[in-house]
């Protein structure tokens, strides 16, 4: 059952999906913070497998994305043209590396990108999945700077969750997914369990409307996988072309 | 008529009960928290916190009055002049916590865990410049932890025998307890080796069988108190006040 608190947050995402998303017209783009498109969690992988070269292969990718001109495109293609955006690093214990900021142009998302690359790494030894989603329920969304018409949880990572949780990761996702929460999933598709952890993603990560997968073939691919994503996830025509294909 | 008077007093009793007495998620601290301004600090008096994994928030200010803090991760957190008088901080992890002008008085702090291994270490070591720990109740290894300016009157940090079959105990070596009032403190058999007590009040305290060794005593203030046993060996002592009064003892 969803607590309390994410059953408000599911109330104030429909509130605002209505009042912001679909209904109200385009604020001027002097007011984005009033209300934004998307609030963006991305959820990195730190755990013991992430050597400091895999690391910087995905924080590199994340901030690329962000210099690039079509997730800027992205950005600005909702009707406030502005998201919230940060980066929580999960593994033993998760932690916030860049807090929520507010992307409203290329030169935001430039300033964002070099935030990421100049992330310390909070890297320790186990996969804890759930841990992370339960503390980015109690942590990280109830300090979204405004309200957004869409909340989207971005996990990736290379391994199934090892932590033997008290709340396995299933419950944590439904928790949110029944407050409104969309979690879409980048499977690093390298190590031992390679050939298992896209499935398991369907399984147990991913879930909300239009929640969808997009694993990455190995590190090395994580740039050109979560490059794809953040269109999708971010653009407004991602939920028309789900919509229109029936997910 | 009567009976549907009592039946509306019952419910009004029973739905103000569990409003009071309801243990909120963490979704729900950090809602509170978010609300809240610097001119309208969190409140959370007399809440269930338990348990609850608190790292990292920021509490400054909050009114945390009477709040349930037992077993509550409490590490990197951001207490600093928050008002937790008379709450239970049992078994509450306070690593890094951050409880620099603090109002902790009367709290209970039994068995609060300050340190992520066996090692403690002052890089783990929480805040405590400035806080007030009057009437407090302390079992907890405050080794090289920052109390200076803190009130620390009447404090009960003195063995206790109860704990003596146990791993836990009271320490204060390597302490900064610069300035700090300790006034009629209870720290009998308490390790205070290294620790800096420069203009500290002591007076009144009990300090039987403590280890003052190497501690920094100048011009603190020892008027009154109990050092029966206490080892002084290397302590330094210029300008240190009421120094043989009552029962000192092992000077070098």
């Amino acid at each position: 059952m969803p607590t309390k608190a994410l059953t408000a947050l599911a109330t104030a995402t429909r509130r605002a999906v209505i009042a912001g998303g679909l209904l109200a017209p385009a604020p001027a783009a002097s007011a984005p913070h009033e209300m934004v498109d998307t609030a963006l969690v991305l959820a990195v992988d730190v755990s013991g497998s992430v050597t400091p070269e895999r690391f910087a292969l995905q924080t590199e990718g994340i901030a690329r994305a962000f210099e690039d001109a079509a997730v800027a495109r992205a950005v600005l293609s909702g009707p406030h043209r502005a998201i919230f955006v940060t980066l929580v690093e999960w593994s033993n214990r998760p932690a916030v590396s860049v807090p929520w900021t507010l992307i409203t142009d290329r030169e935001s998302a430039r300033a964002f990108a070099a935030r990421i690359r100049d992330a310390r790494r909070t890297d320790d030894q186990f996969t804890c999945m759930s841990a992370a989603l339960q503390m980015i329920a109690g942590k990280v969304l109830p300090f979204l700077p405004a309200p957004s018409a869409r909340t989207i949880i971005d996990v990736s990572g290379d391994g199934h969750d090892n932590c033997n949780p008290l709340k396995p990761v299933d419950a944590v996702r439904d928790e949110l997914v029944a407050a409104g929460v969309t979690i879409n999933g980048l499977p690093i598709l390298e190590g031992e369990e390679a050939a298992t952890l896209e499935e398991w993603y369907r399984n147990h990560v991913i879930g909300g409307q239009n929640a969808f997968l997009l694993p990455a073939s190995g590190f090395r691919d994580f740039g050109r996988a979560i490059h794809a994503k953040f269109v999708l996830e971010i653009s407004s025509l991602h939920q028309r072309f789900l919509s229109r294909s029936g997910n | 008529m009567w009976r549907v008077l009592l039946w509306f007093v019952l419910m009004v009793l029973v739905s103000g009960a569990s409003v009071v007495d309801r243990r909120p998620s963490l979704g729900e601290v950090s809602a509170a928290l978010a609300k809240s301004s610097p001119e309208q600090p969190p409140n959370l008096e007399g809440l269930d916190l338990s348990y609850l994994d608190l790292s990292g928030l920021n509490f400054h200010r909050a009114n945390l009055r009477g709040a349930n803090l037992y077993g509550a991760d409490l590490s990197d957190c951001d207490l600093s002049h928050a008002d937790l008088s008379h709450a239970d901080l049992d078994h509450a992890l306070i690593i890094r916590t951050n409880f620099t002008g603090a109002n902790l008085a009367n709290v209970s702090m039994y068995a609060a865990a300050t340190s992520s291994s066996l090692q403690i270490s002052g890089r783990e070591a929480p805040i405590l410049a400035g806080a007030n720990l009057a009437g407090a109740r302390i079992v907890a290894r405050l080794s090289q932890t920052n109390l200076s300016g803190a009130n620390l009157k009447g404090v009960q940090m003195g063995a206790d025998r109860r704990l003596l079959r146990t791993n836990l105990f009271n320490d204060l070596s390597g302490s900064d307890l610069t300035a700090a009032d300790l006034s009629q403190a209870d720290l009998r058999e308490v390790p205070l080796a290294f620790a800096r007590l420069v203009g500290a009040k002591l007076r009144g305290a009990n300090l039987a069988h403590s280890d003052l060794f190497h501690a920094d005593l100048t011009a603190a203030d020892l008027t009154g108190a109990d050092l029966s046993d206490a080892n002084i060996a290397q302590a330094i002592l210029k300008d240190t006040l009421g120094l043989g009064s009552r029962g000192q003892s092992g000077a070098d």
